[in-house]
């Protein structure tokens, strides 16, 4: 239980930021015009995924699936910040 | 959901209310208060608001005098406009060279830091909501307790999910006291949620958004966010000093054209209650002005102009604003309770000590739910959780009432409000808390409400008496800011009263296996001897 804590904070976090960066880069159009609609998202999605993770088999399952779907985010951020305007 | 899904769920439910349950109880009843900040300001200064003949004409010489001795006033400084409650001053504020914020009132010949916390009574009331009156780190504090605190909303409603329906408007009172207390706190909690999810994610982001800012900043966007953010909430354009010298239009003529423009552009109204020069006094300055407008969920707006000739440069006020501006201003507007008129400022209050009552009974189930039922002796966790409810629940409450006391009676003797608000509400909480060691909960409880009932009449009775001149004085000019903290101050006394009575209630005739119990020593002799007979 304090190992799936763990991983929702400790990697939730960094996954919330991610998610919500590509959902303002990958928007179409300006993406200036929505960066703060987009940021208030930041700490609910923060706080969905920590709960989200208490759904998980076990700690180690959490932290592994977390760290992919962290890898994953911050590959297609990457990608986006190579291939999308930005602000 | 599988059973023990639920259990973990209550599990984090319960973690999350320990840990942030405390600080949520204080900034909910401080923060029910602020909805009256105004009205509090203006009870508790009475000398000043008889002083208040404010006028914006004296500004233009203090900024002057600011730029010139103050190179870094010169690149941009603010200023606010008159209000109508008592400390509210119309003050510059500046950054200078060196990095530190300066600020300058007009009674002032020069100028301070402005991160004192040198507070009179609303405005500590204020602080103690978003930082417990902790400097520096109180705020970051807060924002990490309104994160736990929008997990605890998330798992209380999973827990809560599968009976929710069926029992809505349940309250079940009768013998079974956990049942009435789960039951109030379930339907406070879901009929006050939208509330709830309003202020766990305005909270956090109102503490925590300059670090957000600059890790998203960092880590997603390569250093533009910053500068864009400036953008996305202010309407200044870049600007550029061009040198030479110009004469500035004053504050109120700014006002006066920005507001004109707000208008125009389609606001309800625009009261402007702030304003900022960039390259004051140079070729090239420009002002934004900032104002209010009713009719709308972010009353903030903005209108930027050139500071010589006042001609409209960009307008972000209520109903032509772009995405950022309106979310940027939607913020403060639901936060503050600012989109509507004094109805809404009394349902956020009523919200607000709903929530306090909220966490409170979260605490009091933890007790009832570690309960031993066949023993008088209740086991440590639950002796522990008893005293610091009531030490700092009950506690602060009684501190804030004394520090109404100590604003009101302090002056007398000589001392000033600001000096006195701070420690006279911490050694008063101190005391209420090692009251309650001293004196074990049950009866601490029963005392505390009692003294805060006691001290919170005497406020508004000491008032009325000392100042009556000035009760009379607000009532025939049809104000009644005064009258009402009077009449508030007796409501929440007798209020507070009644909790007492109840308490002391509990104490007697309650459940004697209870840490509740006031009877707890012949209790134990009793049951022992019944233990003995059978």
């Amino acid at each position: 239980m304090l190992a799936k804590t763990f991983a929702g904070i400790l990697l939730g976090l960094p996954l919330a930021l991610a998610l919500v960066a590509l959902a303002i880069w990958i928007w179409p159009g300006s993406s200036e015009s929505v960066t703060l609609p987009f940021l208030i998202a930041f700490f609910p999605a923060w706080t969905g995924i920590m709960g989200a993770t208490y759904l998980f088999r076990s700690g180690a399952r959490a932290w592994a699936w977390l760290a992919v779907a962290n890898l994953a985010a911050f590959g297609a951020l990457i990608l986006a910040k190579h291939t999308m305007p930005g602000l | 959901m599988k059973a023990s899904t639920l259990r973990t769920f209550t599990v984090v439910h319960t973690w999350t209310g320990l840990l942030a349950g405390f600080a949520l109880f204080i900034a909910f009843y401080a923060g029910a208060l602020t909805m009256f900040h105004d009205e509090i300001d203006t009870w508790a200064s009475p000398r000043a608001e008889m002083a208040r003949a404010d006028t914006m004409d004296r500004v233009e010489k203090m900024l002057e005098g600011i730029v010139a001795t103050h190179p870094g006033a010169r690149d941009q400084v603010g200023v606010t406009f008159p209000a109508d409650h008592p400390s509210h001053e119309v003050a510059a504020y500046w950054m200078d060279k060196d990095g530190t914020w300066k600020t300058q009132t007009l009674d002032e010949s020069s100028a301070r830091d402005a991160e004192d916390h040198e507070h009179a009574l609303a405005d500590f009331i204020y602080e103690l909501h978003y930082d417990l009156g902790i400097p520096a780190i109180g705020i970051y504090l807060m924002g990490i307790v309104s994160v736990i605190y929008g997990l605890a909303l998330l798992t209380g409603l999973l827990i809560h999910l599968p009976n929710l329906v069926r029992e809505l408007f349940a309250l079940r009172p009768g013998h079974n006291l956990k049942r009435l207390w789960q039951d109030a706190h379930n339907v406070i909690g879901i009929l006050s949620l939208p509330f709830h999810i309003i202020f766990a994610i305005t909270g956090a982001l109102l503490c925590l958004t300059m670090v957000m800012l600059m890790a998203f900043n960092t880590v997603a966007f390569d250093g533009k966010l910053l500068p864009a953010f400036e953008r996305m909430t202010s309407a200044l354009p870049e600007t550029a000093a061009k040198g030479g010298s110009a004469v500035m239009l004053t504050p109120a003529e700014l006002g006066a054209r920005a507001r004109q423009a707000a208008l125009a552009s389609g606001a309800a109204n625009f009261e402007p209650d702030y304003m900022r020069y960039a390259h004051y006094g140079q070729q090239g300055a420009a002002a934004e002005v900032r104002g209010t407008s009713t009719k709308t969920l972010g009353e903030y707006g903005m209108v930027s102009l050139d500071a010589i000739d006042g001609h409209v440069l960009k307008v972000q006020v209520s109903g032509a604003r772009d995405a950022n501006h309106a979310t940027y201003s939607a913020i403060f507007g639901l936060h503050f309770g600012s989109f509507g008129n004094v109805s809404l400022r009394w349902l956020y209050f009523l919200l607000g000590l709903a929530g306090a009552f909220l966490f409170y009974s979260g605490n009091l189930l933890y007790i009832e739910t570690r309960r031993k039922r066949r023993q008088a002796e209740q086991p440590m966790k639950v002796r522990a959780m008893a005293t610091a409810t009531v030490g700092v629940c009950i506690g602060s409450c009684f501190a804030i009432s004394v520090t109404f006391l100590g604003n009101l009676i302090g002056p007398l003797f000589g001392a000033t409000p600001e000096a006195i608000v701070q420690p006279v509400c911490f050694t008063a909480f101190a005391a209420a808390v090692i009251w309650t060691f001293w004196r074990r909960p049950a009866k601490a409880a029963v005392d505390l409400l009692w003294a805060t009932a006691l001290v919170s009449v005497a406020v508004s009775v000491l008032d009325m008496t000392i100042h009556s001149d000035r009760l009379m004085r607000t009532l025939a000019e049809g104000r009644f800011a005064v009258l009402g903290v009077d009449l508030v101050a007796i409501a929440m006394g007798v209020g507070f009263a009644w909790l007492g009575m109840a308490t002391r209630r509990r104490a007697v005739e309650g459940d004697p296996c209870s840490v509740w119990s006031s009877k707890r020593a012949l209790v134990t002799s009793a049951t022992s001897t019944a233990a003995q007979q059978a």
